[in-house]
């Protein structure tokens, strides 16, 4: 007797039994396993329930804005963000932002660092960026204000000359930014706050994807196949909301209720968010890193980063070459 | 004590606390049928037999003072854990065979905590193991076309890097 012999209902049973971290490779499995998985709720213990919500006032704000439109089934809720991060590197500081596209050596040769990525394209693409973590942080007292150190790419020669974005316009992707330039730049207009923080950037360099003025990281940022949640982010992440799929995931659907669902007239439709926008509001409002139980992965373990609004999930790999083409023609 | 006796698929007949036999809903639905009685009478257990249906038992004992499972339990909880009490992760340490026995066993029995322990050990099975070795570990055939296995790996190589 062997596995062949349990029924359905109980393989469907063990499926549903199974951490969420597996459910990528179980899904590799079969088409039966795929198929089942794929409308369980395995993926969605990726999120953890339970936390509590955001401020209220995001919260209020947003009911009353859409309560009355075909936007119910909106949740605001705590949101896991799958981004890999990378430890270990040999120490290696130099050539950090000089050219457009960070090398693999310029990113894995960081000591103490982690590399952030997770913006994904159709899995074709992703950035990332750099923010300085270290043991001190693990468990340690809350941290604010984590520095990105750096950005990079992640992509292939075609990157910068195709949409950035499901149904986004072709934007100018990754832009160097000279700092004598941006210092002037209406676009980027920085508090005093942000001026205290761009000496973190000065010595490396500082790199910005522009996105164009219709995608603001409204779709599909941080999308997977194997999430049923998407997650979008007001300007300056102000809110974290979650969007529970209630159809399947269409690419093409470039003009359908799904994407509609998710625009949020709350943008400032002229203005272009920098990565560094971004990035910084993601790490300013880390408030603690904590250590899952102990991983089964041979390549590391998973941390979370607990976000004002939402967690970042972090999975550590170690050497793990998931560097396949970092350079995009200038 | 009320001993009850419970006869396995391949015959052999076995003696139990009709307590320890009530964590079968089965049978303790089976005895409510009829009045409670069965001391003279074995039951039938035509689809388990005898090595299975004492590990089935040699479980019961050792859970029969457990608090009744949630009886509506909510399927969908995102907190399931495959954390196994340590006893029971002993109790599994079976072959294979013998697991999926227990597993089938103890659903048609209709002994719940069993059953979600035997499926937590078969998922922890799972852990760590690529499809292909998941695969060859239950032996179950790949049957994606090409075409699938080329899209699954361009989805998840964000997952793979």
């Amino acid at each position: 007797m062997g596995y062949e012999t349990l029924p359905l209902e109980i393989e469907c049973k063990i499926l549903d039994e199974i951490d969420w971290t597996e459910t990528v490779n179980c899904a590799q499995v079969c088409t039966r396993w795929r198929d089942h998985l794929s409308k369980s709720n395995a993926h969605g213990r990726r999120y953890i329930p339970g936390i509590q919500p955001p401020e209220s006032i995001h919260i209020k704000r947003f009911k009353s804005r859409h309560e009355s439109h075909a936007l119910q089934d909106f949740n605001i809720a705590m949101s896991e963000i799958t981004v890999s991060i990378t430890t270990d590197e040999t120490e290696q500081s130099d050539s950090v932002g000089i050219t457009g596209v960070l090398t693999e050596t310029a990113i894995f040769g960081r000591s103490s660092c982690v590399l952030l990525h997770r913006f994904m394209d159709e899995s074709r693409c992703s950035f990332g960026f750099f923010v300085k973590v270290d043991s001190s942080i693990y468990g340690g007292p809350l941290r604010r204000h984590l520095i990105p150190q750096g950005f990079f790419l992640i992509g292939d020669e075609q990157l910068s000359r195709s949409a950035n974005s499901l149904g986004g316009r072709r934007g100018s992707l990754m832009l160097r930014e000279k700092l004598s330039e941006h210092e002037s730049s209406s676009e980027d207009s920085l508090d005093s706050e942000d001026e205290k923080d761009d000496a973190s950037f000065n010595t490396k360099g500082r790199f910005s994807i522009q996105l164009n003025s219709e995608w603001h990281w409204n779709e599909r940022v941080f999308n997977s196949p194997m999430c049923e949640t998407e997650i979008h982010y007001g300007r300056g992440f102000e809110s974290f909301k979650r969007v529970r799929r209630n159809f399947s995931y269409n690419p093409q659907a470039v003009n359908g209720k799904y994407l509609r669902r998710l625009s949020d007239p709350n943008f400032a439709g002229d203005k272009p968010m920098t990565v560094r926008q971004l990035v910084r509001a993601l790490t300013k409002s880390v408030t603690n890193i904590k250590m899952l139980e102990p991983d089964t992965r041979e390549r590391g373990g998973i941390f979370f980063i607990k976000f004002n609004g939402g967690r970042i999930e972090l999975e550590i790999y170690e050497g793990v070459e998931w560097f396949r083409d970092t350079r995009i023609k200038s | 004590m009320s001993t009850i006796k419970l006869l396995s698929s391949d015959n052999a007949e076995l003696a139990v606390d009709k307590e320890v036999a009530e964590r079968s809903i089965l049978i303790k639905n089976m005895l409510e049928d009829v009045g409670g009685d069965m001391s003279d009478q074995a039951i039938p257990i035509p689809n388990v037999n005898e090595a299975v249906l004492r590990k089935v038992i040699e479980w019961c004992e050792h859970h029969k003072s457990d608090p009744p499972p949630p009886a509506d339990e909510d399927s969908d909880s995102r907190k399931k854990s495959t954390d196994i009490e340590e006893w029971d992760q002993k109790f599994m340490q079976v072959d294979q065979e013998m697991l999926f026995e227990i597993i089938l066993a103890a659903n048609y029995l209709d002994i719940k905590p069993l059953l979600d322990v035997g499926c937590k050990t078969v998922a922890n099975m799972i852990k760590g193991k690529s499809p292909e070795e998941i695969r060859k570990t239950f032996n179950i055939q790949n049957d994606f076309t090409p075409e699938e296995e080329d899209q699954i790996r361009r989805e998840n190589e964000w997952a793979e890097e």
